[in-house]
């Protein structure tokens, strides 16, 4: 039973994304052109995130 | 409440969903109905993952959360970040690059059929299951605390919000979203600085986190490996990433609000709005519960907050020992207050012998009360064999009415519902979805025009929404039921994020070893579910593993596979 081949464009699944991959490999942010800085800016902001509650507990217990 | 109040919370309320309506009319084709207009920008697409996700009990439930044990809760999405990091760069290409309108259909391109409606049916198991507690678990607390009636309650808010859905599909869904987190924000935010403002006067802000910090209330990192421990940074990091990749990764009530983005570009951005503000902003909500404990140190708070269990026990309680107890607790709380004050006045004044001494007498009246506070929940439950002993979901709505003023409470209360609808829509916009796509048009009516397709999806949205209401008209214990739905959950999850982790990740397993290694797991899990004791989160995992390992078995049994279903573009 599989599914046919055509099956996801038959009904007009809006536009596919091949004509944007251009565009789909720039962040379009100013300091962050790649998405691999973009990851390790998030991983940053957790790591950022610990240490300001370890501080909170440790300045206040 | 008041009827300025009322008057925000209609408004408010009705005004969204109308937009919602407004905004969508004219959306004829199956696309647009079920993606969107395929525009739909970053934020929209970040704060619509971010509604979805924070359900009404998230913001009546959470700071009662803070005010009883603290913010170690936020340990529960140190996960979610690296989970979202994976969905951003492995999960959404691929949905992207197949241009799926559900997450299964993926599972089909690179399995085959049968696994891809094993997939869409584990999904509309546990999520209509759960459909009906999104309705029924807050309209029972507003509806205990404001005196309404819940089945009306739930008539109300449940007709609104398939009104929406149904009408708008998924562009209603997540550009009211948009609106009812911004009400939710609004509300949180006034609360904070309401409260703030209602702290004692001579209590600054670092006296305010002095006193959480010295009753232990800002303990949010724990570093131990004690696995008896609920929340520690271990099990947040590697379980909160398991279950953020199962939610955010395959549960379609997700992966509909990401894929309807303008571009790849859009939809990551929105994930990684969610993987760098999700922590603060339940930081701040568990710091609310927090500072709503420290008001309570100079206000005596209820003995129990849900006030009306409370005097319907004390109505059954011959003896007095409630009322006794209340005194008790009254003459406890003012000691406390003296003792509280005495430390902070030794703080500054710098002399740290007395401060300590006054801290350590106060945490001891702070246990006093707590004790006292046990006792109350026993004499309760004795006077009233029906009555729940959990109040900490009564915490913050009792704090809004009591100390917030009108137009505040009605703003709160909106908030409430606002995000209770939000997450509503989302469950329906997805049951609806999977419901036609993996099966209607894949099973029953595979030709047919993209009219008779919306109209089916209308049809099937509106059903689920009938159940869900059904559901929670009809659901009288809704504690069990809320623990129920989480087993249900946790029973399937595992095996689904199986199906997809193999999708992605391991290239050599075709779908028929995937298919039956996920029916054996399931029925594993199932026997265990059944002969172990042991906390239903671990079936997450369990369901997990074993499918994976169970699919690269049979798959050296029966050989290497032919090929995928459906050639996938390269990653």
């Amino acid at each position: 039973m599989k599914q046919s081949g055509d099956e996801t464009n038959r009904a007009g699944m809006g536009p596919s994304d091949s004509g944007n991959a251009a565009n789909d490999e720039t962040t379009g942010l100013p300091c962050f052109r790649r998405w691999r800085t973009v990851y390790l800016f998030v991983l940053g902001c957790f790591v950022c995130y610990v240490v300001f509650l370890v501080a909170l507990k440790w300045a206040f217990s | 409440m008041s009827p300025l109040d009322y008057l925000v919370l209609l408004g408010s309320m009705v005004g969204i969903a109308a937009y919602g309506i407004w905004r969508t009319r004219g959306h004829h084709n199956l696309s647009t109905y079920l993606k969107g207009d395929q525009t739909t920008g970053w934020a929209t697409i970040g704060l619509s993952v971010m509604a979805t996700q924070a359900s009404a009990i998230t913001f009546i439930s959470t700071p009662g959360q803070g005010y009883a044990s603290g913010l170690d809760f936020i340990q529960n999405y140190f996960g979610m970040p690296l989970a979202l990091i994976l969905i951003a760069a492995v999960f959404l290409p691929m949905y992207r690059r197949l241009n799926v309108y559900t997450a299964y259909e993926f599972l089909g391109r690179r399995f085959d059929a049968k696994t891809r409606l094993l997939g869409a049916g584990l999904f509309l198991l546990q999520r209509g299951l759960a459909a009906g507690i999104t309705i029924y678990a807050p309209a029972i607390i507003l509806s205990t605390v404001l005196g309404w009636r819940l089945d009306l309650t739930i008539v109300l808010s449940g007709v609104l919000v398939i009104l929406y859905t149904v009408t708008g599909g998924s562009d209603a869904v997540t550009h009211t979203q948009k609106y009812q987190l911004a009400v939710i924000f609004a509300g949180m935010l006034t609360a904070l600085i309401v409260l703030l403002c209602r702290l004692p006067a001579a209590l600054s802000f670092p006296d305010a986190l002095t006193v959480a910090g010295g009753f232990k209330k800002l303990n949010a990192v724990d570093f131990s490996l004690d696995v008896k421990q609920r929340y520690t940074f271990w099990s947040g990091l590697m379980g909160g990433l398991f279950l953020s990749l199962s939610y955010f990764g395959t549960d379609q009530s997700q992966v509909q609000r990401y894929i309807s983005g303008a571009s790849l570009r859009e939809s990551r951005l929105g994930l990684m709005f969610n993987a760098v503000f999700k922590i603060p902003m339940q930081f701040l909500i568990l710091l609310l519960g927090v500072l709503v404990f420290v008001f309570y140190q100079f206000e005596r708070p209820p003995v129990f907050f849900n006030e009306i269990a409370w005097k319907a026990a004390v109505q059954h309680d011959p003896d007095g020992k409630l009322r006794s107890i209340e005194q008790q607790f009254a003459v406890v709380h003012a000691q406390k207050q003296r003792l509280i004050q005495t430390w902070l006045n030794a703080k500054h004044a710098g002399d740290a012998q007395a401060e300590a001494r006054a801290r350590s007498e106060a945490l001891a009246a702070l246990d006093r009360s707590e004790s006292l506070i046990a006792e109350a929940k026993k004499a309760l439950t004795t006077a009233d064999p029906g009555a729940k002993s959990n109040d900490s979901d009564y915490v913050f709505i009792t704090f809004v009415l009591d100390h917030l003023p009108h137009g505040v409470i009605g703003l709160l209360v909106a908030a409430f519902f606002a995000a209770a609808l939000s997450s509503k829509a989302a469950e329906l916009n997805a049951l609806g979805s999977t419901t036609t796509v993996d099966f209607y048009r894949h099973l029953l009516k595979r030709e047919a025009s993209d009219a008779h397709y919306v109209a089916a999806s209308k049809w099937f949205t509106l059903l689920w929404g009938l159940v869900a209401l059904a559901f929670a008209l009809f659901a009288n214990l809704v504690e069990n039921l809320i623990q129920a739905v989480n087993i249900v959950g946790s029973v399937f999850y595992g095996v689904v994020l199986a199906l997809f982790l193999m999708a992605f990740f391991v290239k050599r397993v075709g779908g028929t070893a995937v298919f039956w290694a996920a029916l054996i797991a399931q029925t594993l899990v199932f026997i265990l579910y059944s002969s172990l004791n042991i906390s239903y989160l671990w079936y997450n995992f369990i369901g997990c593993a074993a499918c994976m390992l169970f699919s690269l078995l049979l798959q050296t049994v029966i050989g290497p596979k032919t090929g995928p279903a459906q050639a996938l573009p390269a990653s």
